[in-house]
């Protein structure tokens, strides 16, 4: 005797990610002793120290994660400082302290109806003297990682 | 007169075996056992859950007969909720060995025009006994089959499985 047996798979949205403002702290000088800059996820700009914030174009990055609704993506930012490199002589700076709107938590985030999470991500960055940072373009790469929760 | 009514009887029982003679029917005996009838039917559906594929690699969830999912390196999973081995009822004579007889070509999933395949079903046990009772729990799994880039949805089908005592 036969009988036929029933079988279901659900198959769910993979994650894509992509980038579509990169994270820019703008143009500023540092002065005598250097300080910091706060780049907050939703774009608000400070300084501390003797950093002197100049005119020009800034912004948070910005993210688009793609993914099934109502699922959970848990966001992992960088949790060590990054280093950025000024190209012409070498010198560094760091970036720490990275925060993003929605923040991330354990649980996650949950993706919309629309299928979508746009993830803006803020950080510091730490600025020597004069001597530490001279004039220049300063540029460097991070990771941030994104996971169904 | 005595003797005479002696023979009428006699005749009487002459005549009365011979009528019996005629309409002599022989009782015989005969016998016919009637065996219970294998039989199957469904108990819980066999499930995969809810999987993520890759978008450039294919891969493999396998549920065991245990109904335990394991899953290849580049399929990814959020919980295993829904997750279950098939079972199936199967009924017939106390103590009678069975076979099973499980999908050996490939069986289709499907969610619209959008196809995964089911092969690798296995049952436990591989072949049949029942009870003492005439009963017997079978657990069926298989390997889901999942292309790069599968089509996010629910996917379903069904399969054939036989029984037939030995």
């Amino acid at each position: 005797m036969s009988i036929n047996g029933h079988a279901s798979a659900e198959v769910i949205q993979a994650l894509t990610a992509s980038e579509s403002a990169a994270l820019n702290f703008g143009r500023f000088s540092p002065e005598a002793a250097g300080g910091e800059i706060r780049l907050s996820p939703d774009g608000i700009r400070s300084s501390t120290g003797s950093v002197s914030l100049g005119g020009g174009l800034y912004n948070p990055a910005i993210f688009n994660i793609s993914g099934q609704p109502d699922f959970n993506v848990v966001v992992n930012l960088p949790t060590t400082p990054i280093l950025i490199t000024n190209n012409s002589n070498g010198k560094t700076m760091q970036i720490l302290n990275w925060v993003s709107i929605p923040a991330s938590s354990s649980t996650g985030i949950k993706i919309q109806s629309s299928g979508v999470i746009t993830l803006n991500v803020g950080a510091t960055l730490k600025v020597g003297n004069m001597n530490d940072n001279p004039v220049g373009l300063y540029n460097g790469t991070y990771a941030v990682t994104f996971s169904y929760n | 007169m005595k003797t005479t009514l002696k023979i009428f009887l006699f005749l009487v029982v002459a005549f009365g075996f011979s009528a019996t003679a005629k309409a002599q029917t022989a009782t015989g005996s005969a016998s016919v056992t009637v065996l219970t009838p294998i039989s199957i039917a469904a108990g819980t559906a066999l499930n995969f859950g809810s999987i993520v594929p890759h978008l450039t690699e294919t891969g493999t969830a396998t549920v065991s007969t245990a109904g335990v999912r394991t899953l290849s390196t580049y399929i990814k999973a959020i919980n295993t909720t829904g997750v279950a081995a098939a079972t199936f009822n199967v009924t017939g004579i106390a103590s009678q060995a069975y076979t099973i007889t499980l999908p050996s070509t490939d069986v289709e999933l499907a969610k619209g025009l959008d196809k995964m395949i089911v092969n690798g079903f296995t049952s436990n046990p591989t072949s049949g006994a029942l009870s003492s009772g005439g009963a017997q729990t079978i657990s069926v799994g298989a390997v889901l089959n999942v292309s790069a880039d599968q089509a996010p949805g629910s996917y379903s089908g069904t399969y054939s499985v036989t029984v037939a005592y030995q």
